[in-house]
């Protein structure tokens, strides 16, 4: 099976300078010596200034990928922004204010989509979706979801996993990366409240739900995705799996039967800037047939393929 | 059935080098050397093994008798 005609042209990213050390809180928590190395995979999680909005987390994105993209990025028809941590508590939508902030023409729409970890593959569908529906030809698909605005640095479930990042994704007829065609979806929306922002507006996890429903999800996700483009593990040269913990990768390549990896983010879980953050590194002529996988809040997964059209 | 032995072979997958006969059926998994995600792991393989459903707070599942009273509980 081809991949669609739209895909990934280029990706730009941004991950704040700022660090925060997590082996001191690792040691106030009562964690064991290995717990973050073995476990969760973060010794630094990557911090934005407080005054840094998700919207200028977008900009910089933006700005790198205009670095490194071949074509002109004025001429677009979409820019949509995946994010659960708006600006000005979603209204306008942060979309509207990254183009504002870009000043882009008046016929680029913009919309935000309220997904966590499976964003940036669910985004990819949606994004392909309006292009098709409307004619379009040119978009940028964002992704910034901060969690730092709502996390407790005193909870020990949440505190050593999450960083803040961006990224933007060109998505054009002239890709590096085509997509799919296959994807594969699926939400457990009663199992939501294991991973929301609780009345307080803090950030809450049931771990063990969140990790009983990746184990038990995410492998058969993949192999279906595998299946309905035609593609065996043996032709896969990359996987992102969202890097929600050390852990939970390794988990979920065991099951899959596939060697494990050195954890890929070691500034933190991005959410949903996690997966082209890692693809953003990686070489569409080396790395030829990737695997994508996004799954979190919710509860729900994304998966779908990548395939190099060089 | 859920037996010690389950619990411990379990323990023993979800953490490498690890002497998971050493743990003392009474001890809390932290006080054992393991943490959290160790016992989710477990809990998830028992699950998997033998259809029981752990309930969502496995707070109070602190060592492997408690893992096996709630078992016996349950009607495995």
């Amino acid at each position: 099976m081809e991949p669609d005609a739209f895909g990934i042209a280029a990706i730009g990213g941004y991950l704040p300078e700022r660090r925060l050390n997590n082996a001191e809180a690792a040691k106030q928590f009562g964690f064991a010596d290995d717990f973050l190395a073995t476990k969760i995979g973060t010794a630094a999680s990557a911090r934005k200034e407080s005054e840094e909005e998700s919207s200028d987390l977008c900009v910089k994105a933006f700005e790198d990928l205009r670095c490194i993209a071949a074509q002109d990025l004025e001429n677009l028809d979409l820019i949509a922004v995946v994010t659960q941590n708006p600006d000005c508590h979603g209204l306008p939508h942060t979309s509207a204010i990254v183009h504002q902030k870009l000043g882009l023409a008046k016929k680029c729409f913009a919309f935000d989509i309220s997904l966590g970890c499976s964003g940036f593959v669910a985004g990819l569908a949606i994004v392909k979706g309006y292009l098709y529906a409307t004619g379009g030809r040119h978009a940028i698909l964002f992704t910034a979801d901060p969690y730092s605005k709502v996390q407790d640095p005193e909870d020990r479930n949440t505190a050593l996993i999450f960083g803040d990042g961006a990224a933007a994704a060109l998505i054009t007829k002239t890709p590096n990366w085509g997509i799919g065609p296959a994807f594969d979806f699926g939400t457990e929306g009663q199992k939501s409240p294991a991973l929301r922002v609780d009345a307080n507006g803090r950030l809450a996890m049931n771990g063990r739900m969140v990790f009983d429903f990746c184990a038990l999800n995410v492998p058969g996700s993949v192999e279906r995705t595998l299946a309905a483009n035609g593609i065996t593990k043996a032709e896969v040269e990359g996987w992102v799996l969202h890097p929600g913990s050390k852990y939970i990768v390794d988990t979920i390549h065991d099951r899959l039967k596939i060697p494990r990896i050195p954890f890929p983010a070691p500034y933190g879980n991005t959410v949903s800037s996690s997966i082209p953050l890692i693809l953003r590194e990686m070489n569409p002529q080396k790395q030829r047939t990737v695997v994508i996988s996004g799954f979190g809040v919710g509860l729900g997964w994304a998966t779908t393929v990548l395939r190099s059209t060089a | 059935m859920i037996t010690e032995q389950d619990v411990r072979a379990a323990i023993a997958r979800a953490r490498e080098n690890f002497d998971a006969s050493a743990v003392p059926i009474n001890a809390d998994w932290g006080d054992a050397g393991l943490d959290s995600l160790d016992q989710a792991s477990v809990l998830l393989e028992l699950h998997e093994a033998t259809g029981i459903e752990f309930p969502e707070d496995s707070s109070e599942l602190k060592s492997i008798r408690a893992v096996l009273d709630y078992a016996q509980a349950a009607g495995t």
